[in-house]
């Protein structure tokens, strides 16, 4: 391990991970608005223009948009060195990500394709700036255990996905008519989603799950195991075109996630803490939808065939992407992020304080800047709208219904963390009042 | 034969454990189980941080690498913590559950991401520098 140049309190400014994830939850609030609007058509099929704004505002807006901020507070503190470029990096990042966001999904909602020759360049340009400071150091021997050992899988998955996203995105703007690689739109979708958010969630996990929570470590042994069963499933998945050699991947691939939820879950119900913790709850959640994803996604691969009409089959699908994007991914980011936003409120007012003991007595703890009902609403209103979707994809009745209460639900997530970012402020700013006299 | 590394992170969880049976016992409003619970974690987290840390390996590792920014920054994490055990002891002395959780869920991520810390860069960087202090562990 290098030692020169380590630092241990190396944290990025706090602007840094909170301006990430103080907008996640209104890119949340967005899709539901596309939910609402697109009421009578959006469950009619998997290429519905609205579904597809509605599901690029939460993989990009919501899940991307967390992941991406947490990258740049975790890996610091995982490795002990700072992502080089800092707070300007992270701006950067932050701008083109949003605009990106928005001219992509624009495009879609209104077919206006011609605007994705903004976002390819403007998503293009936040994934370059994000990507390279971050290889620069991910590719050097840092500490960080098994968490980086994942997480650098992560990251080539969510490279290789934004890769096919952009030529998909090319294709539909008619900036490029390439056919060199078949089925982009799956890969896109199994990168992203089975690489990146999976890949990422494991890694974080790794950590988290077994410190937050007084469990048991997971193994090191499948701890290395299942993100190299993930990761090595999808290149044969992409590269391999023989149907045995796929079949035996997507199987693995979807073992491998299995696995991982089980063997997760077992971890929690061992958990030596016993106060109420609605992360757990969460956890739960989402950990249970990714175990019924991954055997959803083996009957669509075996089972094709198997489905009465094209009709049930896109509501299979879209069902499963449901389940994978909304019950797994926004379930435990929701969890994780009610526990690190106060957490780093206090963190970061702590360490103004500079050792006056005083004030650092004054300073609020973390059920002040959420208190214990917000999440607890939260974890209600979120199961509910999960089941609702359900409901609404199956039956496609209730669909408004299900769109008012995902954006009660993800404006509960924003409303819970602008508490906590005002009560940061307003303590940090007398704080400094109180360093000034 | 245990390392520097292997110890300290058991250590880490014995305290986790500690920690977590006397917040059970304070969500029970058990308060006299609570007392006894939370004097066992604060001696163990005690031992841990003032003789273990302060009073062996830290001065060991600077011994041979020099003063050093890490063992400066540990040092500083300790005595928040302590501020933050100090709040507890009077929450549970006036038997504010509310107030004591809100206080122990912040101690705990405290102490979590310090560990994290020491757990992935410091503890290995002993194993390296300092091999024969695992042994003289207790």
């Amino acid at each position: 391990m290098r030692m020169k140049g380590l630092s241990l309190e190396t944290i990025p400014s706090i602007h840094v991970p909170f301006r990430f994830f103080n907008t996640a939850p209104w890119m949340g609030v967005l899709a539901a608005l596309v939910l609402l609007l697109e009421a009578d058509s959006v469950f009619s099929s998997s290429w519905n223009p609205g579904l597809l704004a509605m599901t690029h505002l939460l993989t990009l807006g919501f899940i991307s948009m967390v992941m991406l901020g947490a990258m740049f507070q975790i890996v610091p503190v995982l490795s002990g060195e700072m992502i080089p470029g800092g707070v300007l990096v992270a701006t950067s990042v932050h701008i083109l990500l949003c605009a990106g966001i928005l001219s992509l999904v624009v495009g879609f909602y209104w077919q206006a394709y011609w605007l994705f020759s903004w976002a390819i360049p403007l998503l293009l340009s936040a994934f370059v700036v994000f990507l390279l400071p971050l290889a620069s150091l991910l590719r050097r021997r840092i500490g960080g255990g098994d968490s980086i050992y994942s997480i650098r899988f992560a990251v080539l998955a969510l490279l290789i996905s934004i890769g096919l996203g952009l030529v998909r995105a090319a294709n539909y703007a008619g900036l490029l008519q390439w056919a060199g690689l078949p089925n982009t739109i799956s890969l896109h979708l199994g990168w992203g989603l089975g690489g990146w958010v999976l890949l990422l969630v494991m890694g974080v996990s790794y950590q988290v799950i077994p410190m937050f929570h007084v469990t048991p470590n997971y193994s090191t042994h499948m701890a290395k195991v299942l993100p190299t069963a993930v990761f090595s499933s999808m290149l044969l998945l992409t590269f391999v075109a023989n149907p045995v050699i796929k079949g035996v991947a997507v199987l693995v691939l979807c073992l491998a996630a299995t696995t991982y939820g089980i063997i997760s879950i077992r971890l929690l119900r061992r958990r030596k803490r016993k106060v109420p913790d609605i992360t757990a709850r969460f956890w739960h959640m989402g950990l249970l939808s990714l175990i019924v994803a991954a055997s959803l996604v083996m009957i669509i691969y075996f089972s094709d065939h198997l489905f009465p009409s094209i009709r049930w089959r896109e509501k299979f699908y879209i069902g499963t992407g449901i389940i994978l994007i909304f019950g797994f991914a926004v379930s435990v980011i929701m969890g994780m992020l009610q526990k690190i936003v106060p957490f780093l409120s206090y963190l970061h007012l702590q360490r103004s304080c500079m050792n006056n003991f005083d004030l650092l007595k004054t300073l609020p703890h973390m059920g002040e800047f959420v208190p214990p009902g917000f999440p607890r609403w939260q974890f209600r209103l979120h199961l509910a709208a999960l089941l609702l979707l359900l409901v609404a994809t199956v039956t496609g009745q209730l669909v408004e219904l299900c769109g008012l209460l995902l954006i009660v639900d993800f404006s509960w997530l924003g409303l819970t963390l602008a508490r906590a970012s005002r009560l940061y402020l307003s303590t940090a700013k007398r704080v400094a009042l109180h360093n000034q006299s | 034969m245990a390392t520097v590394s292997s110890f300290m992170q058991e250590n880490h969880r014995e305290c986790d454990e500690l920690f977590a049976a006397a917040e059970e016992a304070v969500v029970d409003c058990d308060w006299e189980a609570a007392a006894v619970r939370w004097r066992d974690f604060s001696n163990a987290l005690n031992h841990h941080i003032t003789d273990r840390e302060e009073g062996q390996l830290f001065p060991a590792l600077e011994a041979v690498n020099g003063p050093m920014g890490p063992t400066m920054v540990m040092r500083g994490e300790h005595e928040q913590m302590r501020v933050l055990m100090t709040q507890l002891d009077e929450a549970l002395a006036g038997k504010d559950q509310r107030h004591f959780l809100g206080l122990a869920e912040t101690l705990m991520m405290l102490m979590q991401q310090h560990n994290m810390k020491e757990e992935n860069i410091l503890y290995p960087m002993m194993d390296q520098c300092i091999p024969n202090e695992a042994a003289k562990l207790s």
